[in-house]
């Protein structure tokens, strides 16, 4: 799975966390805070990605998460 | 003067807005015509077999559609809002912020508007659907269940939608809770917490559990045999059981000189409630406990049985409750006789959220000048009571008593009266 396939996944767990964002704002250097996330949204887009991904990140690998690309590149390293 | 076990009831309480989401009707005027017509929303639902229950009267489909009622504006911000909410809290932000509009609170009222959610174990579905996701599946959950499970988000998705925020909470009666939200309401004005409080009657989700329970203990009618329609049937002999329905009501209480300052046409007055505990656990009704809760509710009112024009009755349709309701009826009014119907022939039986949905359908008769039918109720158990029977019957309603009585021996009872010169 490249990174480009991991970010479309987040991408799709955003756009479906947040209905009203705007889908094409959703790159890489947007936080989802930006994006009007809750810290509980940002919770839900991280395990509901990693639940597709069938991975498992331990949540302190998230601590200097920023951003979307940052989040992509997380969880891109735990995937086989 | 206070006598012994007399409530010090703020007589001055009134109605001054109100707001229904229901299986029959999704706005006041709708559900004016749909009480009238003595329409019913019970339906086939397609509930698993293991229910043993087939029919309910849940919101029509498109029910999860804002937009027609709340227009594309307002059904967006309440979408933001309550995201990922449950059905309950997502019904309650809609209707609560009905009730605040109809009542006309700017920014100022609604800083000394108090939240009062009527409702406990409210989204059983969504927790039993969580349940069994994290079962079948790799036992992750989404962590927003931390705030969802919690009947309390609904508290904060009112308070977030409608701008109240003087103090609120949830106010756990099961079946009684609507009512007992309403007394909680008129107490908050009486003690002076709050200038306006939006009280809510929740939207109550069942899971397959509930049902299947609520049926073998022969609460829950199941359905089969006859059309959907005529399966709920309170105070008929031929009744079977309750019917599950979905539904949210939402009134503003205010005091009588705050909305005559205001200029506002109160739909109703609450002149006396009661509330009354039977002393016992279990889900048996006790008649003398009924009885005594309405006695002491008319007493707050400074009213007697005489006094009574119309009764909402509690009246479920279950075999064993109306017929104790009945009983209690008969021994409080005697040969009083006020007429009595039963709303959740139309509405299904919407448990939390009851209390105040017929306390609005009690306030829309008072206002018009009716007693809705109850189509169903042609071959009443209990001849004692006069019922409004199966067509609308006009009168000029004056003084009425809506009756909740939930598992656990929790009973409550509130008289409701037209406003004079509204």
């Amino acid at each position: 799975m490249t990174r480009d396939d991991v970010l479309r996944l987040v991408r799709a767990r955003a756009a479906a966390v947040l209905p009203d964002a705007d889908l094409d704002r959703i790159d890489p250097d947007a936080s989802l805070a930006d994006l009007g996330a809750s810290s509980l949204d940002r919770m839900d887009i991280v395990v509901a990605s990693q639940e597709e991904l069938g991975i498992s990140v331990p949540a302190e690998a998230f601590a200097e998460v920023r951003n979307l690309g940052q989040l992509v590149e997380v969880l891109h390293a735990h995937c086989g | 003067m206070r006598t012994a076990g007399r409530e010090a009831v703020a007589s001055d309480v009134v109605i001054s807005a109100a707001a229904v989401l229901t299986s029959v009707a999704d706005t006041i005027p709708a559900f004016a015509a749909a009480l009238r017509s003595g329409e019913s929303g019970v339906r086939t639902a397609s509930l698993p077999d293991s229910a043993a229950v087939r029919v309910a009267a849940l919101l029509a489909p498109g029910g999860d559609d804002d937009e027609p009622v709340l227009g594309a504006e307002r059904a967006a911000r309440l979408r933001s809002v309550t995201r990922r909410c449950t059905q309950p809290a997502r019904t309650a932000a809609r209707t609560g912020w009905e009730a605040v509009r109809a009542a006309g609170l700017g920014p100022a009222e609604l800083a000394r508007t108090a939240v009062v959610v009527g409702g406990n174990n409210l989204a059983l579905e969504r927790q039993a659907r969580v349940a069994a996701r994290m079962e079948c599946g790799d036992g992750r959950v989404l962590p927003s269940h931390a705030l969802t499970h919690l009947d309390t988000d609904l508290v904060g998705a009112v308070s977030e939608v409608t701008g109240a925020t003087a103090e609120g909470y949830t106010i756990g009666g099961a079946s009684a809770s609507g009512t007992l939200a309403l007394i909680h309401g008129c107490r908050l004005l009486a003690l002076d917490a709050a200038d306006y409080c939006l009280v809510i009657g929740a939207l109550s989700e069942l899971s397959t559990a509930e049902y299947r329970a609520l049926h073998d203990c022969h609460a829950m009618a199941s359905g089969a045999g006859l059309a959907p329609s005529e399966v709920c049937r309170p105070l008929d002999r031929q009744r079977r059981g309750f019917v599950h329905g979905h539904g949210v009501g939402a009134v503003v209480l205010e005091r009588r000189r705050t909305a005559l300052r205001r200029g506002v046409r109160p739909w109703a007055a609450v002149t006396g409630y009661a509330q009354r505990l039977d002393g016992k656990r279990g889900t048996a009704p006790r008649p003398e406990r009924q009885a005594e809760t309405i006695r002491a509710a008319l007493r707050s009112a400074d009213a007697g049985p005489g006094d009574v024009d119309y009764v909402n009755a509690h009246a479920t349709g279950s075999v064993l409750g109306d017929q104790c309701e009945a009983e209690a009826l008969a021994r409080v009014f005697g040969s009083a006789r006020p007429l009595v119907n039963a709303t959740k022939e139309l509405t299904g039986h919407c448990l939390a959220g009851s209390g105040v949905i017929e306390a609005v359908a009690t306030a829309i008769q008072l206002r018009e000048g009716f007693c809705h039918p109850n189509p169903n109720l042609t071959d009443p158990a209990d001849p004692r009571l006069a019922y409004a029977g199966p067509k609308p019957v006009d009168a000029p309603l004056r003084v009425a008593v809506s009756t909740s009585f939930a598992f656990s021996g929790i009973n409550a009872a509130m008289v409701i009266t037209t406003v004079a010169g509204a």
